[in-house]
């Protein structure tokens, strides 16, 4: 067993979509008939076998994301997604993880660039 | 690689792998130097300083200094030169806790900076965000905002450093006067230094402690009131860590790693080694391998 599929839910699609591909690299597949109401549209980046759904969120469910995005290089991701438009934040932050960096889309859902570090190495 | 590049905004960069180097120069700018594998050592006036890959040395402006690499095996330099108008910038953004301050450290006087001229330990983030900054150098990048960026960030991680090393070590001192805080913890990083450098050797008290410009008791003292340990258990604490890096990144027998970090006793190294990393020096060796 393993995950495969987290949903976002977006208030208009089109524009998610674009914000996805256009903004932060990923792709999208062919949509997914999930249930009877929602098409899924699944975005995944780097060809990983990991995905999320946009969502079209057409009630008011409110229904808020937080998705952390693993990076090897949280300041030059955190630069080129700035470069892209992409509106962080704040300044990338020292955790006890490692450095992160937080940007929202247009629908209230959180992102978080994160690259881990392992403290105890030299 | 080697390169030397200068950004428009007149930060620079240096990175240089040599076996063999001699050079005597002076600062422009308050500089980091970096010895990401071996050893450079640095005199200046009467101090011998030596950098490893776990530490790093603060040039100040207008410092003079002679510069060596002597080594059987390529030593990898790397350089920064900061700005005074970038530094400026930064600090006024990230000004120190003003009752910490040493030196002049974060303050603006005659338009210099100045920090404490020592050696520092290279911390893990800034080590991170040295070895991706080179990476992307050596890769050709050109972007300066991103290089900046990675800049901007080495001088963030610089300032903890020194609030962890410098400004809270001197809050330790028992003494009520700040300037005799700040007089006391320049005289014990001299120490420090002198372990860092001479980690290897036999190092008498007596030597560490005139090195430092203090009495016997009054370093032991102190020293330990700053660091929460005695000169002794530093410099077994540094030889264990180089130990780390030589098993790390040579392939020396472990015989060897004992007598180049300044131990005598391969048993007593291994027990002392144990104890600090729950680890003995042979399997953590292999625990990297795999």
């Amino acid at each position: 067993m393993k995950i495969k599929y987290t949903q976002i839910f977006v208030k208009d699609m089109e524009e998610a979509i674009s914000f996805f591909t256009k903004k932060l690299g990923f792709c999208a597949s062919d949509k997914i008939a999930f249930d009877k109401e929602n098409d899924q549209i699944p975005m995944r980046i780097n060809n990983a076998d990991q995905y999320v759904n946009l969502v079209e969120d057409k009630g008011e469910s409110g229904f808020k994301s937080r998705i952390i995005l693993s990076t090897d290089d949280c300041l030059k991701d955190y630069h080129n997604l700035k470069t892209m438009g992409v509106d962080f934040k704040g300044q990338p932050q020292y955790l006890a993880v490692g450095l992160c960096a937080e940007f929202n889309d247009n629908y209230g859902n959180a992102y978080v660039l994160l690259e881990e570090r392992n403290y105890n190495e030299l | 690689m080697d390169y030397s590049k200068t950004l428009r905004n007149n930060n620079k960069i240096f990175s240089e792998t040599r076996a063999h180097r001699y050079q005597t120069q002076c600062t422009a700018d308050l500089s980091f130097r970096f010895a990401l594998t071996g050893n450079e050592q640095f005199q200046m006036g009467r101090r011998e300083l030596s950098i490893y890959p776990d530490s790093f040395l603060l040039l100040n402006k207008g410092t003079q200094y002679t510069s060596k690499i002597d080594s059987d095996t390529p030593v990898e330099s790397f350089s920064i030169a900061f700005d005074q108008a970038f530094l400026q910038d930064f600090n006024q953004a990230y000004s120190l806790p003003a009752s910490k301050l040493l030196d002049n450290a974060g303050k603006t006087t005659s338009d210099v900076l100045d920090f404490n001229e020592t050696i520092y330990p290279l911390s893990a983030d800034m080590r991170l965000n040295i070895r991706h900054l080179k990476q992307h150098l050596d890769d050709g990048v050109q972007d300066e905002l991103l290089i900046n960026e990675y800049l901007h960030h080495s001088l963030i991680n610089y300032y903890r450093i020194y609030t962890n090393e410098i400004a809270d070590k001197a809050e330790k001192l028992n003494f009520t006067n700040q300037t005799t805080r700040i007089e006391i913890l320049k005289r014990l990083n001299l120490a420090k230094d002198y372990m860092y450098t001479n980690y290897n050797k036999n190092i008498s008290l007596e030597e560490l402690a005139k090195h430092a410009y203090l009495s016997v008791n009054h370093l032991l003292r102190t020293f330990k009131q700053a660091f929460n340990l005695s000169p002794h258990q530093f410099l077994i604490q540094l030889r264990l860590q180089r130990s780390r890096i030589l098993l790390k990144t040579t392939r020396y027998p472990i015989n060897e790693i004992v007598c180049l970090v300044g131990f005598e006793c391969p048993s007593s190294f291994i027990r002392l080694f144990k104890n600090r990393y729950s680890i003995t020096p042979q399997k953590y060796r292999q625990s990297l391998s795999k």
